[in-house]
């Protein structure tokens, strides 16, 4: 995830090869896609606290979002983890989408040495940069766990 | 005022597994190590130059709240250090309260002179105990010399107990975090072990 959080040209590609439809939310822009990586879990951008379910749902989606972009320009294969991960963050089940935020964070850290492929952007890391341009795109649910 | 409430030091023990493991997402270690305030009158610990992070009491307009800070102190040479926080949990007397996080935002520990807002909470009643817990999101992002690269802040949580005069003093905790002391590991692969006081 930390690479996806801190190379603004990665996120711009990996946004440009389509939005990112979570459920919950929609990463439309690269800034949508920083500011959920930027995010906090425990809270809005407003400073309003997240809900259990709306950290649990926060904490699955950004690595989701990570997981795609991995599959879209590493060419990495999660299998079946982010149909899985995409079924879960439809729902309220917090049991559901927390037993599923360490299997995708593994596939994720998986791929930390992997070499990158031709043509993909190799700017420097822009940590501060990219904390800038990041929105966290997410909202109250008003929903909470079930269970 | 001129003094201070010091707590003890802690120095984390390295409890590490791999957040992503979690079933709790990223505050999977939870590894308790509370530490008990020592002396009321313990003087000042070193602080930034300047407007004292520390010292400076929070502003009147909030005089019955209680705030949690971080401030990074003994910055190794690192240019940023951006952290935020994935778990803050306050309980007094044993019984959770809640947590307001307006004004939070992501923290540069690197920034000697700025203590970051952590949290906010009604102030407790004289006589309480607060026992508070701030687990760091994982991963931190750090930036040295053009480089950049993650830190590991899986370790276990930073937890203090204290009374609730202590934090009536200035109106919050800070929590001063020596990176020097708590970022372990190889350069490429640092990991936190917190290691800390907490100035009142």
């Amino acid at each position: 995830m930390g690479y996806w959080k801190t190379h603004v040209e990665a996120a711009e590609a990996c946004i440009a090869a389509g939005p990112i439809d979570l459920g919950f939310v929609t990463l439309a822009s690269t800034a949508d896609l920083l500011g959920l990586l930027w995010g906090s879990p425990v809270r809005f951008e407003d400073g309003t606290a997240r809900s259990d379910l709306d950290q649990a749902l926060f904490l699955l989606g950004r690595q989701t979002a990570t997981a795609i972009c991995n599959e879209r320009l590493l060419g990495a294969d999660a299998g079946t983890l982010i149909e899985d991960a995409l079924a879960a963050l439809a729902g309220t089940s917090c049991a559901d989408i927390r037993a599923l935020i360490g299997p995708v964070t593994t596939f994720n850290e998986s791929l930390d040495e992997a070499p990158f492929p031709a043509g993909f952007p190799t700017e420097p890391a822009q940590p501060r940069t990219a904390d800038q341009l990041g929105i966290d795109p997410t909202s109250p649910s008003g929903g909470s766990c079930n269970p | 005022m001129n003094t201070t409430v010091r707590s003890g030091l802690l120095l984390a023990i390295a409890i590490l597994t791999a957040c992503g493991q979690s079933s709790g997402g990223t505050s999977k270690n939870a590894g308790t190590t509370p530490t008990s305030p020592t002396s009321p009158t313990a003087p000042a610990a070193p602080t930034a130059t300047g407007a004292d992070p520390v010292l400076s009491p929070e502003p009147a307009s909030t005089p019955t709240r209680a705030f949690i800070r971080i401030l990074g102190a003994d910055n190794p040479g690192y240019d940023a250090l951006l952290a935020d926080v994935a778990k803050v949990a306050v309980e007094v007397d044993g019984a959770p309260v809640a947590l307001d996080y307006t004004g939070v935002q992501t923290m540069d520990l690197t920034n000697a002179s700025q203590a970051w807002r952590v949290a906010s909470f009604a102030m407790p009643a004289a006589g309480s105990k607060v026992h508070v817990t701030v687990q760091l999101d994982d991963p931190a992002i750090w930036e040295r010399a053009g480089a950049s690269g993650e830190l590991d802040t899986c370790g276990i949580p930073i937890e203090f107990t204290a009374p609730a005069e202590w934090f009536a003093l200035r109106g919050h905790a800070v929590i001063v975090l020596d990176l020097a002391a708590s970022i372990a590991g190889s350069a490429g692969n640092p990991v936190l072990l917190p290691n800390l006081q907490v100035l009142y």
